[in-house]
């Protein structure tokens, strides 16, 4: 386990490096033609890249060092990233097809599958409070508050 | 003197009236229910109940959106408190410590403290208000970008304090949120930066979104990678009851001071209760004795943004009522309730039609009273939500997550940056980064570059401007006392420590 914490502590390291490298570089591609300004469009954001590329290589020394691991204490585990990913699967379903079918629809089918991923098995509760949140919900953000939630399926296509 | 006194009692004629009252309370009420659902921050809750004032006398509809204003700053607290979902920009630096206090079991605890500390702030800072309406705008105007900038960088040495144990790891957590500031249109050579060619993000990138999916959804995710979930409120709420005497002795010092403070903020233009109440948790720490328990459920970190974020209202209608400059979104929708009824802010205000704005300073501070006995009757049903099962609380706050970064601008995007940022604020909570530290460089850093830029302009690209004037001089000496007192300090403890040790 200390091995892999302190592995992980490089990966961190070397993607901060990696991060800062990548924002200095698109940083030199921002145009500064026409202005007045000392700094510049392009300097401030190379100064940050150039901060987070050398705090990276600072935490490279503490790992190299043979230091235990600070941010992970565990092994990473898929067995506990698993219903993780399944709850990231439901909100990105929310996210594509929100305008396709609706905001009731999409939110009870989102909210019935993180009902299930996170352990609960009884179905008529699970529709029951998934359906009514979010006609509570609807109402609330559409009529008292004026956001424009699309209603029902298709209507944008 | 004696002419204050008399406008004073012209505009306690008008508030103190049974119409003025029933619009305060319910004003009130919309704003702490706008303010409690992330995404409807306090200009939508001001815009959406504008309409309603069309057809009122010009006293009434004013009380009811300064009262608006003055609920939303206490009801941005309550899901940030319960929910870790800051329901306003400016609650975000209360999930720090009010969500560890709600899983110490301490929720009613740190809603009551909250809803103390911000009236005592509120009601401290609209008497500043009423006194020193004048002197304040005089202030406000001796701010220009070097002193912007220099208030930002203070802000910004409070990250060694939210940064945990890894310091480094904080550092580079704020320059990614400085970063991500960045991202659009540049305002001042018109060219894009971090856009890859994807014109949706020319517009940058919106606050609400960010700060839910950093602090909500971050936290969501790690307790379902932790087999936690959100814990619930039955499990370790303790029974709803009152502060004592005691506890309430304890908030009122720290209250009045970071009222004042959040008043200060307020006045100046652009700043905001976002950023006082972050300065204002920094300070708390800063004076604390014991500043390793910030983060960890310290009361005080809930007292000191709470009573800066609400006294930041009264403080924002000082450059609208004396200089007819809205300072904010929220005093730009009151700017426009005030041409809507044929009034034009500003000095000459005081010397046509001074009945006005000492009417709107009575109203916010019976705002503030009517809040207190309001939020008491809130607390309950708001703890009473979160003490659902885990399963539907973690869902309904997932739902109510994206509906809030929905809501703001209609934006399906604003959905996938809440989504995106929750998965960046897990990964950085599983790695030992500090999403708190990112979420402060993302609010700072428009302020911090536009005007570390403005200020390098004017000055010919010469340091020098930031040391030219009196309150730059004073805020420079703060930075420094801000990155050097907790190393000293630090440093001192440590000697002390080994030389117990040693004896």
């Amino acid at each position: 386990m200390r091995q892999l914490s302190k592995q992980l502590d490089i990966y961190n390291a070397l993607f901060c490096v990696f991060l800062g490298l990548l924002i200095m570089g698109e940083s030199a591609r921002i145009s500064s033609a026409g202005t007045y300004d000392p700094l510049g469009p392009s300097r401030y954001p190379m100064a940050l890249g150039a901060l987070i590329a050398v705090m990276g290589g600072m935490l490279l020394l503490p790992a190299f060092r043979d230091k235990m691991g600070e941010g992970e204490k565990e092994p990473f585990s898929l067995k506990r990233f698993l219903p993780l990913m399944g709850i990231v699967a439901c909100c990105a379903f929310y996210l594509v097809f929100l305008n396709i079918l609706g905001f009731v629809l999409v939110n009870s089918a989102m909210l019935m599958g993180c009902a299930a991923i996170l352990g609960e098995r009884n179905v008529k509760k699970m529709a029951l409070f998934s359906v009514s949140t979010s006609v509570v919900l609807y109402i609330l953000f559409r009529y008292v508050l004026g956001v424009l939630l699309t209603p029902i399926p298709l209507i944008n296509l | 003197m004696m002419e204050i006194l008399h406008n004073i009692s012209l505009g306690m004629e008008n508030a103190f009236t049974l119409q003025s009252m029933l619009y305060i309370c319910i004003g009130t009420f919309w704003g702490v229910i706008g303010g409690g659902i992330p995404g409807i921050n306090g200009s939508i809750s001001m815009a959406l109940l504008l309409p309603f004032t069309y057809n009122m006398a010009p006293f009434h509809a004013f009380s009811m959106l300064s009262a608006v204003y003055v609920g939303v700053e206490y009801g941005g607290s309550i899901p940030a408190i319960l929910i870790a979902t800051p329901g306003t920009g400016a609650a975000a630096a209360t999930v720090l410590d009010g969500y560890q206090l709600k899983k110490q079991g301490r929720a009613c605890e740190a809603l009551l403290t909250s809803l103390w500390a911000g009236c005592i702030g509120g009601f401290v800072s609209s008497l500043m208000l009423m006194v020193m309406v004048i002197p304040l705008a005089d202030f406000g105007l001796l701010f220009g970008p070097p002193e912007y900038f220099l208030l930002a960088l203070f802000g910004l040495t409070i990250i060694g304090s939210l940064a945990g144990k890894n310091q480094l790891k904080g550092l580079i957590s704020a320059c990614l949120g400085l970063l991500f500031a960045t991202i659009g249109i540049d305002p001042f050579t018109g060219a894009g930066r971090f856009t890859f060619g994807v014109w949706q993000l020319t517009s940058g990138i919106p606050m609400v979104p960010v700060m839910i999916g950093l602090f909500a959804l971050g936290e969501i995710f790690f307790q379902i990678y932790e087999g936690e979930m959100v814990q619930s409120a039955m499990d370790t709420i303790e029974k709803i009851k009152m502060l004592s005497i005691g506890q309430i002795k304890r908030i009122v010092k720290p209250s009045i001071i970071f009222g004042i403070m959040g008043n200060i903020v307020g006045v100046m233009p652009g700043a905001g209760a976002t950023i006082a109440s972050w300065l204002a948790y920094s300070e708390a720490k800063r004076w604390s004795k014991t500043p390793e328990n910030f983060g960890k459920g310290e009361i005080m970190g809930v007292i000191a943004p709470e009573s800066a974020n609400n006294g930041v209202p009264p403080g924002a209608l000082v450059p609208l009522l004396a200089l007819g400059i809205p300072g904010s979104n929220s005093t730009a929708i009151l700017l426009g309730a005030f041409i809507l009824h044929g009034v034009a802010p500003g000095p000459l205000l005081f010397v046509n039609n001074p009945a006005i704005p000492y009417t709107i300073m009575i109203c916010m501070i019976i705002a503030q009273v009517v809040l207190l006995i309001m939020g008491f009757f809130l607390v309950r049903p708001a703890v009473k939500i979160t003490s659902m099962s885990k399963v539907y609380m973690t869902c309904a706050i997932i739902a109510l997550v994206f509906v809030g970064a929905y809501s703001e601008q209609n934006y399906r995007l604003d959905v996938f940056y809440a989504l995106f940022f929750g998965l960046v604020g897990f990964f950085m909570k599983r790695n030992g980064y500090a999403p708190s530290a990112m979420v402060l460089g993302f609010v700072l850093g428009e302020i911090f570059e536009r005007n570390l830029r403005r200020a390098l302009t004017i000055g010919q690209g010469s340091l020098f401007i930031f040391v030219n004037s009196t309150v730059s001089k004073v805020l420079l000496v703060l930075v420094v006392m801000g990155l050097f007192l907790p190393m000293i300090t630090a440093a001192i403890h440590k000697r002390k420590k080994a030389a117990k040790g040693v004896a």
